[in-house]
Parts: C-alpha cells; structure tokens; sequence
C-alpha cells in the first residue's frame, strides 16, 4: 500500500487532535501505572509494621481454623484468605455477604492481626487512580481511562504513519538543535524505545475491563446472561443457598492440597493457590473454592479454580480456563505484572517511564507550537499552566503523598478525614496548587515545580529514616530491599529533578536555547 | 466552496470535530455490535461461548481503532458514516436472533 500525502496529513491531524483531548488523562494513567508496577514494594515503604515480617509458605490452617470457629456465619457470607507470598507477606482475611464484614490482616506465623498504619497505601490510592482515575460516580473514571486507552492506540498507529523517514526519524536525538526539535526528537525515541507497551497496555487495559465496556455486546452468545458471561470467564461456582445450616470446614490446607494436586496432575508443574473461599459460609451449601490466579512462572492470568463442597469435600467444579480465553488472559496477566520477574517488572517499570515522557513531550511540543504560532499570550498561559500540572504536577502531589504518610501522627483527623483521607487530601491540595501555582508564575513554573519534585522526593526517604530508623543503606544490607528500592528511586528523582531545575535556570543556556529556536524557527513544518 | 456532502470543503475545524465525533460514537456502536456478532459466530463454529467472547473483544478493540484511522483519513465521510449504521443495524438485529436460535 503506497502512502500518499494526503493520508499522511490526515494522520497527522489525527495524531494531533486526538492527543490534544486525551493527553492529560493518558500522562495520569501511565504515571499511576508506572507506579503501580511496584505497589505492592510501595505499600511496605508506607506501612512500616509489614517490613520486617517474612512470608512462610506452609499451613494455613493454625491460624484460619479458630477464626472460622469463633465466627458465625449467615447462608450467603463469604469468607476469604489471601496466602502470604514474599511480596504480600500477611495473610488477608474478609468476610462479606453477611451482617457482619471484616477486613483484617494477620500474621502468617503467629496468626495475630496486624494493625497497619492507616492508608491507602500504593494499592489503595495510586492502583485504582491508574484504571478508574478516582472517579466513581455512575463509573465515569472506567469510561474515561477506556476511551484514553483507545485513544492511545489510535494515537499509536497515526504516530506511526506520520513519518516519511520512520527509522531516521525514530533514531535521532538532537539535543543541542532548538527546544521544539529536540523535544519532538524525545518525542519520537520514547515512543519506538517502547511501542510494544504503548500498544500493549491499553489494549490489555481496554480487555481487563471488557465487562464494564460492553457488557451487553459479550453475553450475546450467552443469550444475554452476563451472569452466564462471568462465570464463563471467571469460572466462580456460587450455588444457591439450601437454607439449611452448614458444616464449617475443617481444614483449608486439606483443600489446597487437592486442588494443587489437580493442577500439577494436568499441567505438569506445580501451580500455587493463591486465595481460598468460603462461599455461603454458613449454609449446607457451602462450598470452597481455591483460586490460582497468578502462577510465577506463567504471564496469563485466571489459570483456574477448583470448587469444593465444605462438608464432603467432594468436587463440584474445576474450571479452566479455554484456549481462547488463555489469549486474552495472558495479555491480562502481561498488564497486571504479577508473575515472578523482576527483571521484566523493571523493565515494564522504565517502559512506563517512557511512556510519561512520550506523551510529557507531546503535550510540550504542541505547547511550544502554539507559541510560536503566536497564539494570545493568555492562552500561552493556560496552556502552559495545564502543561506543568498535569506533567511536574502529578509527580510532586505523587511525592506529596509519601511524605504525609511519613508526617501525619497515627491518629491524625482533621476537617472529618481520618488519616487516610488526610494523606489523600494532601495528594489532591498539592496537585490542584500546582495548576494554581503554574498560572501565576507562567514559564518559571518549570523550575519551580522541577525544584519541588526535588524536595519531595529528598524529604520522603528523610522522613522515613527519622519515623522508622531505617535508612537506604541500612535496608539495603539485610533489610527489606522494596523499602532500599523506593528509598533509591525517591533520591534519584530527587537528584534528577535537581539537575532540570539547575538547567532551567541556567540563563546562558535560555538564551542560547533562545537564539537556536529564532535561527531554526522556520525549520519545522 | 462548501458542499455539504463534500466534509473536505467544510471548515478544517468543523470537518475534524465531526470526524472525532463519528470516530468516537460510530466506531463504539459499530464495534460493539460486531463483537458480540462475531462473539456469536464464533461460538457457533465451535468454541466455548467464554473464548468467543474473549476473541471477539479483541477483534472489536481492533476495529474501532481500524475504523477510527479510516473515519479520519476518507474522503467519503458520509458514505462511511452510513455504512457503519447500517452495519451496525444488521449485527444488532442478527447478533441476538443467531445467539437464540
């Protein structure tokens, strides 16, 4: 196929537009997703009491089966263990569906419950503002990110074919050219360095929440049963309540056994339950379910779950998933990261790094064009203080919220907040004042904010170190290496946004950056 | 000079708005009744309705998309915008009635 001008143009316009509207929802989304690729390794960083608790892999049962015999439960409750992983290594229990609920987590040894500082914490907060952008009313944040998430793809394949010279174009890097071309060069390398992941991570995105999309359009060859769809994809045996008292079981670890023997007996290699469920917890309908959601050695996820019933342990149900619902979980798994790779969840980590410079240069470029369009100076402005709030903005509020997970006391409450909601009100403050800040002080807002990233990052790990006694170094020789790895990544953004604040404000560099973009003005299209 | 039928002859920011506008409403409409037709085709050929279904998700994610570069690079704005009705007309009304029969 022969790529004419004219379809070149149109893709153009295309790429541009469709940025323009999209961009700050895409900058948010790839950020809070970067950061989620360690959430998990964040949390210990905020809640200081899991830091020194090490993950066991044995029994459950010494400390689940008390807590199932103290409890009383109603015909549709619903119990739930999590089992510790070295990455979580605490024990969640919840009980839900009934009059009482419960969310607590215990320690995998001695079986206490765990009191946690009281956040959001990186899977609370920064987890969920990644899909659904904090935005809960009617579900408008899951539309949002759904219709970035389309965006981006589309922004893909146009970005794609703009380029004449694609490999030339991709593989320059002018930095000493003026600011608009060096910046569309960042543009461009960012996106070629990690366009498999610009591409993967919104479709994946778009498919894990497919059921929220188009519900309707997927339980068609269900005859319309999106309860009939769910199953099918999730393979949950809910059975419905016989109203009769049930048998509390006796031993969860008895189950995992099977149902571990089962997937080792078809798979040929051992699969590890991940979570276990009591359905109907006091009916004679209950049933337990073992959930295998997340092998470390397999990047699909939903690799299958084994139903039990409570009291005579025969099987009722072993789902597994087919193979067309394997392709499409295993772009799923690629999303959610949780197989046991730490060099690809580096790696994911930096190609979401790139992702927030790619579209931070995209809004930067079209800004620089507005410029020197010569649009109206209050226009420049807007644009401008929407540009460094939504790129420096997100970041220094993101920092933010780690310091005043250190800072606030315990029982901190304050404006009807308890102290999670004062972290995030912390978060919020600072972002909507760096939009605030950004208007007032026009194209100093650069430096200022690259100047306070800096000092949110350098205080975050400095306030660790005075509330927890434990320092980069300290942790990295025998502590926890999640807590030594935030700690690291805190202090290099510290030093590198100090190394942008100190360039920016280098007035021999903006007067020559000056002269180049007036003598090269006319070199770009 | 403006030919309503002509979308290039309309206004540039008039002519890209409408295109966005049908790239976004269309091409959802569009997609989502064609996942759930081909999500019934393909469970009538033999495969689970749950891997239909997943298949043919992503089969419409890459349609909008496809749709969306189309809708933004034809000339014949109106004719594609038809098409895609209609289109979307016959998998709403087939995509069900397959599915039950």
């Amino acid at each position: 196929m022969r790529i004419t001008d004219e379809f070149r143009k149109s893709m153009n316009w295309l790429h541009t537009w469709t940025g323009i509207a999209v961009s700050g929802v895409l900058f948010v989304v790839f950020w809070m997703g970067t950061l989620t690729v360690f959430h998990l390794e964040i949390n210990k960083w905020m809640q200081p009491e899991i830091r020194d608790i090490v993950s066991i892999d044995g029994p459950m049962d010494p400390v689940v089966i008390p807590l199932i015999n103290e409890a009383e439960f109603g015909p549709q409750e619903q119990v739930f263990f999590s089992r510790p992983s070295a990455r979580t290594p605490l024990i969640r229990y919840r009980r839900f569906g009934g009059e009482e609920r419960t969310n607590t987590y215990l320690h995998p040894a001695t079986g206490e419950e765990v009191t946690l500082t009281d956040t959001l914490g990186a899977s609370g907060f920064f987890y969920p503002f990644h899909y659904s952008l904090h935005m809960r009313w009617i579900g408008i944040g899951y539309w949002i990110v759904g219709l970035a998430s389309i965006a981006m793809l589309v922004l893909t394949v146009s970005g794609v074919f703009i380029h004449r010279k694609i490999f030339q174009d991709f593989f320059s890097f002018r930095p000493q050219k003026n600011l608009r071309r060096s910046t569309l060069d960042l543009h461009n390398m960012t996106a070629l360095i990690a366009l498999p992941s610009h591409i993967l991570f919104p479709l994946s995105g778009i498919l894990i929440f497919g059921l929220v999309y188009v519900p309707d359009a997927l339980s068609v060859p269900f005859g319309g049963d999106r309860a009939s769809y769910t199953e099918a994809r999730v393979g949950y045996y809910v059975p419905e309540p016989e109203g009769r008292p049930g048998v509390k079981p006796q031993s969860l670890d008895a189950f995992i056994e099977r149902a571990e023997a089962v997937w080792m007996d078809r798979d040929g290699r051992r699969a590890r339950a991940d979570f276990v469920r009591v359905i109907n917890a006091g009916d004679s309908s209950s049933t337990v379910m073992v959930h295998h959601s997340f092998a470390p050695r397999r990047v699909a996820r939903a690799t299958g779950n084994i139903s039990f019933d409570t009291a005579t342990g025969i099987l009722k149900k072993d789902f597994q998933p087919g193979n067309g619902r394997l392709a499409s979980s295993w772009l799923e798994g690629a999303h959610f990261m949780r197989y046991d790779n730490w060099l690809v969840r580096w790696l994911f980590f930096f190609a979401g790094l790139s992702g927030c410079a790619m579209i931070g240069t995209g809004m930067l470029f079209w800004m620089r064009t507005r410029i020197r369009r010569g649009f109206e100076p209050l226009s420049v402005r807007v644009i401008r203080a929407l540009t460094v709030g939504i790129v420096l903005g997100t970041i220094a509020s993101s920092g933010a919220f780690l310091v005043a997970n250190r800072l606030l006391p315990a029982d901190a409450r304050a404006a009807g907040l308890d102290r999670a909601g004062l972290e995030v009100a912390a978060f919020f403050t600072v972002w909507i004042g760096t939009f605030l800040h950004a208007g007032l002080r026009d194209k100093a807002a650069w430096k200022d904010q690259c100047m306070l990233i800096s000092g949110v990052a350098l205080l975050a790990p400095m306030l660790n170190w005075l509330t927890t006694d434990t320092f980069l170094t300290s942790e990295m020789f025998g502590g926890s290496a999640a807590v030594a790895g935030t700690d690291f990544i805190l202090l290099a953004t510290a030093a590198a946004s100090a190394f942008a604040a100190h360039r920016l404000s280098s007035p021999e560099r903006t007067a020559k950056r000056n002269t180049a973009t007036v003598l090269a003005s006319e070199e770009l299209h | 000079m403006t030919t309503v039928w002509r979308p290039d002859s309309w206004p540039t920011a008039l002519n890209r708005t409408v295109r966005l506008a049908v790239g976004i409403i269309g091409g959802f409409l569009t997609s989502q009744s064609l996942i759930a037709l081909s999500g019934v085709f393909l469970s009538r050929l033999g495969l689970p309705p749950g891997d239909a279904a997943s298949i043919a998700l992503i089969f419409g994610i890459v349609l909008f998309v496809g749709l969306a570069v189309w809708i933004a690079s034809t000339r014949r704005l109106l004719m594609v915008t038809a098409s895609m009705m209609i289109g979307t007309a016959i998998a709403s009304y087939a995509a069900p009635a397959l599915a039950l029969t």
